[in-house]
């Protein structure tokens, strides 16, 4: 049996930033966080009693959100026990935790490696106070600091998020954030694309100011700046927003571009089961009321084509710099591999990939276009 | 039956508002033709749309018998209700034709209008008499002397005596009706066997088929007669006579200067023409009545359904629409971003817009208008004349030894401090100034001759907003005159788009084509490779503009919650691309075409 992830949803944040479009709910304290605890538990029960994945070998844990850094870390702990229990860790996995620098954060940096937690990915976003503030993200820049330092002092394996295509960046402005990042020499940078959409409330600011936002050319310029500077840094860009040092890449994340199965728990959470995606509901209300009933809080659910799921597979793997092997195709049935080998055939010879030694990849001017190119493929 | 002395015949001239049918209404009234009870407001306006629009479509014709005081006697009236709008001028003279008198009709706080005034001069070129009337003076913004001022600059200083009086509340109505029978004339005309009638309207009946109105001029019309429409030769037994009081009522004869309707199984409206002149099959008179013509339509648009589906319900609808309307044509069409639809043919602007809202509103289907647009007219150099009705059509610049676009002449009655910005409004339309009248101080009368196209996009629009709603305007068809007429046409990308072509005078080319190729630049999305789009005519280019590439399309992030969402975002993406057309490699979206379709800017 291949090995598995586990993606935990946790959906409670302090405050809910201007841009984000994820699930998420007010955090009331701890009380809250110990029902909804309780929850998950029974979700892990159901779900590995359903699928059957009981002394499944897990390779990664990711904690995503949500606020999870807002979890006492003894409750983390007592998750991550529980999910030992019923699935066999693998001696190397990699346990990420979302985290959201603040000052009680700060204090549980030493904790979290004690109860098996071994890479931290920090919601940085931007160094600046006036980014900062238009994100809705009011940690000052000095704590900010404190936890960076923190964390790299006490872990091998961490990240740091930053979003661009800010109002009003220009270069100078996103080179300064950038420069910051990489004066803490962190082993992994997520550098995103500000993308709204709705319910950000973010979404409707920009529809109306903006001219206050780069324009695409002026993207394209923040974007090939910080893939050089990353590079001669000695970042590999290994995936399209993502950078990391050799052998410090996000095993987790690398799962799902590879098309790698992965279980989902919490409220809003995706799985991906035996070529089927599912999905569980994206309302708290809901989420608690069917695990009471002891149902599965699974709402959508859709069985791939063996088309569908190539092209996802073609979808997620080009986002690599490694890209999509041909290899890949043999476990497809011909028709549906010989179409879509045409169309990558196709995409070659207008330029838009690349192709080497039986790996597709985007070529430079590909890659900014990279959803258009993408569209072509898709069913 | 009565005698011909005791027989008036008139119709009213008003503009929109001026209280047309609240006269009637009260004429009606006074000859208690209608029992109280049943007595809606303006009886006379048959179809909801009219009311609601507070105008009269069709003319009709309602018999009224009234008791004058003074004389002591009885007497028919013959009411003729026109239209009161320029696209039915044609509708009107006819109707007028069928009168001795007319009574002019204006609202003593708004003036004489300029529809009222083209409508007077026919009647007056008729030889009308004309009975002016004003009405609304219990308004408070009522001025009286302004409003008798300009109808003598009309009428000339030896017109008749103006009846005052408000039609809302009665006022002055029963001296009214006195001075009808005083000062219209009783109609002339001699019983003898050489019929000769003129069609003044039409009406279909889904049961007894078209009943043409007519006003007997000589001869009668009886039932069981064999008549003879002059214009076709075409053959008819009469199997009723009947007048409308406003009730239908069969009468078995209609004598000289009589007005009503007959029943003669007529299947087809183009069989009953108004104008034409009915006569005796077994004896015919040689001469018909003057001014006949065949209406034709001067306006064009495109009518799409808005659901695709509705197709056949939107030709069902038109052809029922057209028997009742002879001047409404259309034929099937296609474009490239409307699909299925027809190009309908109207003799004006408020035509269109009643024919469009009927289908709407009568037969519940939603419809897409393209702008409207005129027939060019092209001598060819091999000697063919084409009629240009679509870019398409329209042949290359060699090819045209001389082209023709329709014009009108339009007069505008403005005020003074408006003048101005009307004149100039006029001149840029390539307006050609050929009077001025003062009808008193503040109020003047400007004629124009006008391309037709120039009038149809948002002429009317932009002279009610240059003189805050009070210029108003008539116009008439004048003829048609050469000009210098192009066609632009779009490529893209070098490639010619057949549904972005446009006719266009020379002068006005260049910048409607600017003004074009800026607005695609807006609505064709950026595509992977600089698109360039040109206006030429022929093979020289105009205007330019440069979509450029897309150079980056968001490097969205994506994880384990995201593949589903991003997968089908991209499929819509694709499924988008595939909507749009394909010119080379560029697609373009409806919009585009609907750009050049429509005018709203």
């Amino acid at each position: 049996m291949k090995p598995l992830s586990i993606y935990v949803h946790f959906p409670f944040c302090v405050q809910r930033c201007r841009y984000c479009d994820f699930v998420s709910y007010p955090w009331n304290g701890r009380a809250s966080h110990l029902e909804y605890l309780a929850l998950l538990q029974e979700e892990l029960v159901l779900k590995v009693e359903a699928y059957g994945l009981k002394g499944q070998k897990i390779d990664t844990v990711y904690f995503g959100g949500g606020s999870p850094s807002l979890l006492e870390v003894e409750d983390l702990g007592r998750l991550l026990e529980s999910l030992d229990t019923f699935f066999t860790f693998s001696p190397d996995v990699e346990v990420t935790l979302e985290f959201k620098p603040g000052v009680t954060e700060l204090l549980k940096i030493d904790d979290l490696r004690k109860v098996g937690i071994n890479r931290l990915s920090i919601g940085i976003q931007s160094f600046d106070s006036r980014n900062l503030h238009f994100l809705g993200r009011n940690t000052p820049v000095g704590v900010m600091v404190q936890v960076v330092e923190k964390v790299r002092e006490l872990y091998s394996r961490w990240n740091i998020d930053l979003i661009y295509s800010l109002p009003l960046q220009d270069l100078s402005v996103w080179k300064r954030d950038l420069e910051k990042a990489l004066s803490f020499q962190p082993p992994h940078l997520a550098v995103y694309n500000l993308t709204l959409h709705p319910p950000a409330p973010l979404y409707w600011f920009r529809k109306v100011h903006s001219r206050f936002f780069p324009s695409p050319e002026a993207e394209t310029v923040l974007w090939e700046w910080a893939v050089v500077r990353l590079q001669a840094e000695g970042y590999r860009h290994y995936e399209i927003s993502n950078f990391a040092k050799p052998g410090y890449e996000c095993r987790h994340n690398l799962g799902y571009w590879s098309n790698h199965e992965y279980l989902g728990l919490g409220v809003s959470a995706w799985s991906y089961l035996g070529e089927i995606r599912e999905r569980n509901t994206n309302f708290l209300r809901n989420y608690v009321r069917r695990l009471k009933e002891n149902d599965l809080p699974v709402v959508l659910r859709e069985k791939l084509s063996p088309s569908r799921k190539l092209g996802e597979a073609i979808m997620l793997g080009l986002r690599k710099e490694e890209g999509f092997s041909l290899e890949e195709l043999a476990h497809y049935p011909p028709k549906v591999a010989e179409e879509k080998l045409r169309t990558l055939m196709q995409l070659v010879r207008e330029g838009w990939l690349i192709e080497n030694q039986g790996r597709f990849s985007f070529s430079p001017r590909g890659l900014l276009l990279a959803n258009q190119v993408l569209a072509e493929i898709v069913d | 039956m009565p005698s011909i002395g005791e027989i008036r015949n008139f119709g009213i001239i008003a503009h929109i508002d001026h209280g047309k049918s609240t006269l009637a209404d009260r004429i009606l009234e006074i000859c208690q033709a209608i029992p109280k009870e049943k007595m809606r407001e303006q009886f006379l306006d048959r179809m909801d749309l009219e009311r609601e629009r507070g105008i009269t479509i069709k003319a009709k014709a309602v018999r009224l018998s009234y008791f004058s005081r003074v004389r002591g006697k009885s007497f028919v009236l013959n009411l003729l209700d026109t239209p009161g709008h320029v696209d039915f001028s044609y509708e009107v003279s006819r109707a007028l034709a069928s009168c001795e008198g007319a009574l002019l009709l204006v609202d003593a706080s708004q003036g004489v209008e300029a529809q009222t005034l083209a409508h007077a001069q026919v009647a007056l070129s008729q030889g009308l008499v004309i009975l002016p009337v004003i009405n609304k003076i219990d308004l408070p913004a009522a001025d009286v002397d302004r409003v008798k001022k300009e109808i003598e600059s009309i009428l000339g200083k030896e017109h008749l005596p103006i009846s005052l009086v408000s039609a809302k509340h009665g006022t002055g109505v029963e001296e009214l009706m006195e001075r009808i029978i005083d000062f219209i004339p009783p109609p002339k005309g001699e019983e003898t066997p050489y019929l000769r009638a003129l069609i003044f309207d039409s009406l279909y009946d889904p049961y007894r088929g078209v009943l043409p109105f007519v006003r007997v001029m000589d001869g009668v019309i009886r039932r069981g007669m064999k008549i003879v429409m002059f214009s076709t030769q075409k053959e008819f037994e009469v199997t009723e006579v009947g007048v409308f009081t406003p009730e239908r009522k069969e009468v078995g004869r209609l004598g000289p200067g009589e007005v009503g309707y007959i029943v003669c199984n007529i299947k087809n409206i183009q069989d009953s023409r108004v104008g034409d002149t009915i006569t005796s099959a077994d004896f015919p008179v040689p001469e018909p009545i003057p001014g006949y013509r065949k209406v034709k339509p001067m306006v064009f648009c495109g009518f799409y359904p808005v659901e695709s589906e509705r197709y056949e319900g939107l030709k069902e609808a038109l052809e029922k629409l057209q028997l009742n309307d002879a001047s409404l044509t259309f034929e099937a069409d296609f474009s490239e971003a409307l699909g299925f639809g027809f190009r309908c043919g109207f003799l004006g602007l408020l035509h269109m817009e009643i024919v469009q809202e009927r289908i709407e509103r009568e037969f519940g289907i939603e419809v897409v208008a393209t702008a409207p647009h005129v027939v060019y007219r092209v001598l060819t150099k091999k000697g063919e004349v084409l009629e240009i009705k679509s870019p398409r059509d329209f042949p290359s610049l060699a090819e045209i030894e001389e082209a023709e676009e329709p014009y009108v002449v339009a007069k505008i009655i403005v005020p003074s401090s408006y003048l101005g910005g009307v004149m100039e409004l006029c001149q840029g339309r390539r307006g050609i100034s050929k009077d001025m009248t003062f009808l008193d101080e503040k109020t003047v009368l400007l004629t124009y001759e006008l391309p037709m196209v120039e009038i149809l996009l948002d002429f009317f629009d932009r002279l009610k907003a240059l003189s805050r709603g009070y210029a108003s305007l008539d116009y008439e068809f004048l003829g048609y005159r050469s000009a210098q007429l192009v066609r632009v046409d779009i490529l893209v990308n070098r490639e010619r788009v057949d549904g972005l072509s446009f006719i266009s005078c020379q002068e006005n080319a260049s910048y409607r084509a600017r003004e074009l190729v800026g607005r695609l630049k807006e609505l064709i999305p950026r595509q992977l490779f600089v698109v360039s789009l040109q206006a030429a005519i022929g093979g020289k280019v105009i205007a330019r503009e440069d979509i450029p590439a897309l150079r980056k399309d968001v490097l969205q992030k994506c994880y384990g919650g995201d593949v589903t969402r991003k997968r089908k975002l991209l499929e819509k993406q694709k499924e988008g691309k595939k909507r749009m057309k394909a010119v080379g490699k560029v697609r373009i979206p409806q919009e585009a075409f609907l750009a050049v379709l429509r005018n709203d800017k």
